[in-house]
């Protein structure tokens, strides 16, 4: 063989075994890629399915308590006010029968809400929509705070066991609003867009931005954010914090795709 | 065979480009420029300057800073600056200095030219290993460390043969020879600048 041909073959014996490695690197990496993604995959899919079980055996819990509250304090207590309704009283007496008649009524519709937060049953009756209307209602009813509930104009179909956590959440993030946002006033409304629905929130409280919510959320305790935060990632929905400085009012978009996988 | 020159010449330009576009001045940008200033040099001596003369020293000069920005880039990349790795590239560094001053002051430095890209390649699959075993989640094809060690690893293991029959191509007499490995060498040469410029692109690790 001369020069030239030893050159040549040797070049090329040399180019094809850099080649053949680099090859080998990139497929081998690509591979290991692909299995940290797999298990990353399953690593969330098991959170994921964790997160539900603890929130399907709170929702367990919570519709325990309220037929406790409905079925059996409610129910005693519509025995109290028919006694009540039965006794006969006169002069002073009388006042305070009604005073007592009426602590009781009281008693009896706060018990109802309590057990209505608590097990919404309308929502398994009549769906999401007149649940937030019957949600708002409540609210309203109990002075103070206004609240607003504006219905989606098409209907709003949630796969199975969406709609609960969608509830829940707007119930956390009302309660914040009104606890910690000092709102007097919440408009909640509802959109449909491409492949989700847009939930909007708006208050005249002390509201915040997308950072102070992701800063608030890393705090130690924040068990409200958080509960919202576990809710949303089953929903698979993005929450966005906004403040408006022109008419000082804050704004919560939520955005639920329809399909969830 | 002039256009092949001439491509060899301007190809550090296209790294230098990318670095330049994207704000990358890091080692490999300055030994690309390193790499054409050089090139420019011999171009403008050789047939400019002192038309006919060889210009051996310059080549044996620029061995050297490609080994020093090399030797770098590993320290930095793959040995992730390692001391005893630093101290190694300095005494084959030194090495080489005495070697070319005591032997090969007029001539290419052969032995250097041969031995440096075995170094190289070893480096380079020790490099490739390294990656292998990172537990990063990271595309390799948008990975600045993987393209230049590509780059430098086709560059060694193409210019090892080059280099390794260039004393019988010097002393051969046919011009021919000369000319097909001097158009080996020159490919070679552009393929390693084209992967530094794919490996500028991409954002350092």
């Amino acid at each position: 063989m001369d020069n030239l041909t030893v050159v040549l073959v040797g070049v090329l014996a040399m180019l094809i075994m850099a080649m053949g490695i680099i090859a080998f690197v990139i497929l081998y990496k690509r591979r290991v890629i692909e299995n940290q993604l797999e298990i990353e995959r399953i690593n969330n899919q098991v959170e994921q399915d964790m997160l539900k079980a603890t929130l399907l055996s709170e929702e367990t819990e919570r519709k325990r308590i309220a037929a406790e509250l409905h079925d059996d304090i409610g129910a005693t207590l519509a025995s109290v006010k028919l006694y009540l309704y039965h006794i006969k009283a006169d002069g002073a007496q009388e006042e305070r029968l009604k005073s007592a008649k009426d602590l009781l009524d009281q008693t009896i519709q706060n018990v109802r809400n309590i057990s209505h937060k608590l097990q919404p049953t309308i929502l398994d009756q009549l769906g999401l929509e007149k649940a937030l209307s019957s949600y708002a209602n409540i609210w309203n009813q109990s002075g103070g705070v206004r609240v607003n509930y504006q219905p989606c104009a098409a209907a709003v179909v949630l796969p199975k066991g969406a709609d609960l956590q969608l509830y829940r959440t707007i119930q956390e993030l009302v309660t914040n609003i009104i606890r910690h946002g000092q709102a007097q006033h919440i408009d909640i409304s509802m959109e449909e867009q491409t492949g989700s629905y847009l939930l909007r929130m708006l208050h005249d409280g002390s509201g915040m931005d997308q950072a102070s919510y992701m800063s608030n959320l890393r705090k130690e305790g924040s068990t409200g954010l958080k509960n919202i935060q576990n809710r949303l990632r089953i929903l698979q929905a993005d929450i966005q914090h906004n403040i408006c400085l022109k008419d000082k009012k804050s704004e919560i978009l939520v955005k639920i795709p329809r399909k969830m996988p | 065979m002039e256009t092949l020159r001439i491509l060899s010449w301007v190809s550090p330009l296209l790294a230098l480009v990318l670095g330049w576009k994207y704000r990358r001045f890091s080692l490999l940008w300055n030994y690309c420029l390193l790499g054409l200033i050089f090139d420019t040099l011999t171009y403008c001596i050789r047939f400019v300057w002192f038309p006919g003369e060889q210009v051996i020293t310059l080549g044996n000069l620029f061995i050297l800073i490609e080994l020093l920005a090399f030797g770098l880039f590993f320290y930095r990349y793959v040995f992730h600056r390692n001391r005893l790795f630093a101290l190694s590239v300095a005494a084959v560094a030194v090495i080489f200095v005495v070697h070319t001053l005591l032997n090969a002051l007029f001539k290419f430095n052969l032995t250097a030219l041969v031995v440096l890209p075995i170094g190289y390649i070893g480096c380079c699959l020790l490099g490739f290993n390294a990656i292998l075993k990172e537990q990063k989640i990271q595309r390799l094809e948008r990975s600045f460390t993987f393209w230049a060690l590509v780059a430098i690893f086709i560059f060694a293991a193409g210019a090892f043969f080059v280099y390794l029959v260039l004393s019988q191509i010097i002393d051969n007499k046919a011009q021919d020879v000369k000319v097909i490995w001097f158009s080996i060498f020159t490919c070679i040469n552009i393929l390693r600048y084209l992967l530094l410029g794919i490996a500028l692109y991409q954002k350092n690790d």
